[in-house]
């Protein structure tokens, strides 16, 4: 079983003579699903969804079918519909080529997703650097405003909903679903906390929200078109379809790719796929899902329970990709960025680059995030320049412990994992590190020659 | 900063696709951005005006976003992402290579330059990215950051690396292979 991509979200991206324009996707039967679906009672469409087990996209991976469940439909409320394209999880490059090169799939998507959940405006917020992407965006929804699939009588329906594009300003948390209600609302974009703003019953302006990511709303119509169950049987049957797995960092081919989940392992792909370690070097660690997720150690095992109830050993490349197996061995495929790292990379300095990421995103809102991320960060710092100490290592892990659980949104979960893992898995390296400082000096890396990563 | 009628006009413009006034305030200070590079009291005051806020509302947007600015930036604004995919094909070193070849420190403006090191440009898979401007340039390795400056500058010259308005048509929608398209 050697790696293949199955190219389902993916199908149109980088295929020669396509464009964004809606010529060529109406000619590849784009729209169709769109003018089906407004002819179907809404119940149906939200009970497919629900049988098809879709989890989302964008990192959490909740199931969309419970999202849309869980909306306030009797509050006499309007309903929001926004497309989480605030793209910022380092690692994480999967939505940037849907936007730019097949935007009439997201907006197809959404006005399917807009019309089960009964919504009268959708918004899409995108990412202050994609520039091109707003543009290609407005483009794109005047097209199909022309053509009637979106704004009033969607396809000759009784149904109307206008949509709307927003752009950030280069803030990470703006992707943090609460964050990003507030950013929408003309505010700084400060989370808010759950309870009582759950975005499915108080959202934007206190109103009924769904915050969907943008690849989760490109499978909106190959739900309804499909039907449930068919999508259910989908790979894996506990996070069935595809996923687009980005992988950067140190291989020979670094790139996105569409895998089917659980059809192939971790091994297959960075080998099969990616080309494997750049020449001379061997993987040492990598991070599955955009840098906040919990690393793993190339050489780890995994005593893991199979389906019948036994147990069994698996390396770190015979995880097979899907969410259900990263969780069982102690870390999630978040939004699917894969970052790897060789034998050239010094674990404290990988991980001072994503404490310094941390402390500039965290939005300074409550005192755990705020202090912890920045205590973190000059800790990392200190370890890399020649400084470290012994009791930094236990004490970079008590800050990230009392991080976790005592903050507003998940950033702060976000920035502890990273911390935690690192310092567990790689903790011989820190003590040799500071050693030598001790005893030799200078900062101790692992290889002199490497790129410096702070 | 000067306001004109057609500014005013195009606020309202984006004004009308929200369902409150406030929610454009990203654009609209985007649009403020872009036209005069920098926020002064005025423009401020004048964004307030539009969303019917109080100018404090606006100052705290511009102060926690940082692509909006209080002082004005080169007319070569250079974006190097540091976060760890880019950092680990060399991001950091280009950084400090380019500040070296334009001579300017990172974080500052010097002349026409503004160079920063910036957080995730979301194009992972193909590090170092660097932002210029609108435009992105991918796979620009430190060694090449003489070649790079020397590019940049050359595009500037012929004037191909002046910032487009975000609310003008999209560049190379009918051909990927186009640099414009990616950035």
């Amino acid at each position: 079983m050697g790696a293949q991509q199955t190219r389902i979200i993916y199908e149109h991206i980088d295929v020669e003579g396509w464009n964004a324009s809606i010529e060529k996707y109406i000619e590849a039967g784009g729209y169709r699903i769109l003018s089906e679906t407004v002819k179907r009672p809404q119940e149906e469409l939200c009970a497919e969804m629900l049988k098809s087990n879709l989890r989302g996209r964008g990192g959490a991976g909740f199931p969309v079918g419970m999202k849309w469940k869980f909306v306030d439909r009797k509050s006499g409320k309007p309903i929001y519909l926004i497309a989480n394209a605030d793209e910022s999880e380092p690692g994480t490059c999967k939505d940037r080529l849907i936007i730019y090169q097949d935007p009439h799939k997201l907006i197809e998507g959404m006005m399917c997703a807009a019309y089960a959940i009964g919504a009268s405006q959708a918004f899409i917020y995108i990412r202050g650097e994609y520039i091109n992407g707003y543009r290609v965006l407005i483009n794109a929804i005047e097209e199909a405003k022309a053509k009637n699939y979106v704004g009033k009588n969607i396809c000759g329906s009784e149904y109307s909903c206008e949509l709307t594009v927003c752009r950030g300003a280069g803030c990470y948390v703006c992707g943090e679903e609460t964050g990003l209600i507030s950013s929408l609302a003309g505010m700084r974009a400060y989370p808010r906390i759950k309870p009582p703003y759950f975005p499915a019953v108080m959202g934007l302006y206190d109103c009924p929200t769904v915050v969907n990511n943008v690849e989760t709303l490109c499978w909106v119509p190959i739900v309804f078109d499909k039907g449930g169950d068919a999508v259910a049987q989908m790979g894996c049957p506990a996070d069935p379809g595809t996923h687009v797995w980005g992988v950067s960092g140190l291989v020979q081919k670094p790139g996105r790719y569409e895998i089917l989940t659980g059809s192939c392992t971790l091994g297959e792909l960075l080998y099969d796929l990616c080309g494997g370690p750049l020449v001379g070097r061997r993987f040492k660690a990598i991070i599955p899902g955009g840098s906040s997720m919990k690393v793993l150690k190339w050489d780890d095992k995994y005593k893991i329970k199979n389906a019948d109830g036994s147990e069994s050993e698996i390396r770190t490349e015979d995880i097979p990709l899907d969410a259900i197996s990263f969780q069982k061995c102690g870390t999630a495929i978040g939004s699917c960025g894969i970052i790897v790292m060789d034998n050239t990379i010094d674990m404290p300095e990988a991980l001072a680059n994503l404490a310094h990421f941390y402390a500039h995103e965290s939005c300074g809102q409550c005192t755990p995030c705020r202090e912890g991320t920045l205590w973190m960060s000059r800790i990392t710092k200190r370890i890399c320049e020649g400084w470290g100490r012994k009791e930094d290592v236990e004490l970079l892990a008590s800050v990230a412990d009392n991080m976790c659980g005592r903050t507003i949104c998940a950033l702060g979960e976000g920035a502890a994992w990273p911390v935690q893992s690192n310092v567990a898995k790689f903790k011989e390296e820190y003590y040799e590190k500071i050693r030598l400082q001790e005893t030799v000096g200078g900062q101790a890396r692992a290889d002199n020659n490497a790129y410096r990563l702070i | 900063m000067e306001i004109t009628p057609e500014l005013e006009k195009q606020c309202g413009e984006i004004i009308s696709q929200y369902p409150k006034k406030r929610s454009a305030a990203m654009i609209i200070m985007h649009l403020i951005q872009e036209k005069f590079g920098y926020f002064d009291d005025d423009a401020i005051k004048f964004v307030a005006k539009q969303l019917e806020v109080e100018p404090i509302e606006v100052y705290g947007m511009l102060s926690f976003y940082p692509m909006y600015s209080q002082e004005p930036r080169g007319r070569i604004h250079i974006k190097v992402c540091r976060t760890l995919s880019c950092a680990m094909s060399g991001s950091v070193k280009l950084g400090h290579e380019l500040a070296k070849k334009i001579g300017c420190p990172i974080g500052e403006t010097r002349g026409i330059y503004t160079l920063e090191f910036v957080e995730c440009l979301g194009n992972c898979v193909k590090g170092p990215n660097v932002q210029v401007n609108d435009k992105l340039f991918e796979n620009v390795a430190p060694e090449d950051a003489e070649k790079f400056v020397e590019k940049i500058s050359e595009m500037d010259k012929n004037g191909e690396l002046e910032a487009k308005s975000a609310f003008d048509k999209p560049q190379g929608v009918g051909d990927f292979n186009s640099p414009a398209y990616k950035g």
